[in-house]
């Protein structure tokens, strides 16, 4: 009975932290479920593919109520999502592993540091009554209480950032929130909230087709699943209703050290110390 | 600003979760209630129904795992059709797109 409420607790954290800053929270899940549950590594990552659509699933729910998710700007950028996650396994064959693994570990520490960096420059407000564009939008913030307008650029980049995403989420084993939140904020003029919102929505999408597949070929074990499952969308619950009471600076520094943590596992893992 | 198309997704998310949610605990419940107190998988997806009939909790936790994948999927043909009724018609082709790459990417999955 312990070792259930070890798993749903895992999973709670995995989509309290995961909602809360637009990621799946595989990156908690899998490495708590390994080294510290015994859990055997297929039925880990399975659970947290399952887990990464529970978290998707539930945080969107509240962030879709509040009008945060920018419904244009997902389902394009989920294209090259899912298509990066598709190509990935072929790409894969050609690039070494550990060389991408330290290569996206020293991408992820500059990316968070900067993101510190620049956690209080905000995206330039649009003067009232100016062209939004195709993928531009408005929300009322509900941390401040007044109405955010938006419009986006460098659609470019975030393709390819989506891209980039989907291969190394199948190559490495992590969903791609980690760039894709970043990308949308800091490169593409998407605030922060909007940013969380929209990456939280599409990698429910990428994480299915690889969860279908596990379940259909037998290897999740609903002795894991079911708990972390369950733990995973009362913590995503919880997530994204503290997103909207914490300040979007306090969203960035949490983004941050969740980008540091990975990165310091995907560096190790470079040097063949693997956590998973 | 939210939107119609908003509101909708954000319940056809909730009640495809809730019933998720439901079903896994319904079927961890009855695992529970047996004997060897474990959960196992009801077979194929095609013995699921036969499982459900017998009440074993097999069934019910494939059920509900397959109602969770299914919601995400479902949220994108929800979005295609939003799209296309306000005629916004490169957003419908891309949602289109991505339920066809994802088609695939179980396809392959399964494959391979």
């Amino acid at each position: 009975m312990a070792h259930v409420v070890y798993l749903a607790l895992a999973g709670f954290l995995g989509g309290a932290f995961g909602s809360m800053v637009g990621l799946g929270g595989g990156i908690f899940i899998v490495p708590a479920l390994v080294l510290f549950l015994d859990v055997p590594v297929h039925s880990a990552v399975s659970a947290s593919l399952l887990g990464v659509v529970a978290t998707s699933t539930t945080g969107s729910i509240t962030y879709l109520r509040q009008g945060l998710t920018n419904l244009r700007l997902t389902v394009t950028i989920e294209t090259a999502l899912s298509a990066g996650a598709l190509t990935g396994g072929i790409v894969g064959v050609m690039l070494d592993k550990e060389a991408l693994s330290a290569i996206f570990g020293g991408l992820m520490v500059i990316v968070a540091v900067y993101m510190v960096w620049r956690r209080k420059a905000a995206p330039a407000p649009l003067a009232e009554g100016a062209e939004l564009g195709r993928f531009g939008a408005c929300y009322v913030d509900p941390g401040l209480h007044r109405k955010v307008t938006y419009s986006v650029r460098r659609l470019s980049l975030g393709l390819f950032a989506g891209l980039a995403a989907g291969n190394v989420s199948g190559l490495l084993g992590v969903g791609g929130g980690w760039l894709t939140v970043p990308t949308l904020r800091l490169g593409m003029g998407v605030p922060m909230r909007a940013a969380v919102a929209t990456s939280s929505l599409m990698l429910g999408v990428t994480a299915c087709a690889g969860a279908l597949v596990y379940l259909v070929e037998g290897l999740v074990d609903p002795a894991t699943a079911v708990p972390v499952v369950l733990g995973v969308a009362a913590g995503a619950v919880l997530g994204s209703r503290l997103a909207a009471r914490v300040k979007s600076s306090v969203l960035v520094v949490v983004l941050a050290v969740v980008l540091l943590a990975l990165a310091v596992e995907m560096i190790l893992a470079s040097v063949g110390i693997s956590l998973r | 600003m939210k939107t119609r198309l908003d509101r909708l997704l954000s319940a056809l998310l909730l009640v495809g979760l809730s019933l998720a949610i439901v079903l896994m605990v319904v079927g961890a419940g009855l695992a529970a209630a047996h004997a060897d107190g474990g959960i196992g998988h009801a077979g194929s997806v095609s013995d699921i129904p036969r499982a459900l009939a017998g009440l074993e909790p097999g069934g019910f936790v494939d059920l509900g795992l397959l109602v969770l994948l299914a919601t995400p999927v479902a949220r994108v043909l929800v979005l295609l059709i939003g799209f296309a009724t306000r005629r916004a018609w490169l957003f419908s082709a891309i949602s289109l797109a991505v339920l066809a790459i994802v088609a695939l990417s179980v396809v392959i999955g399964l494959r391979t």
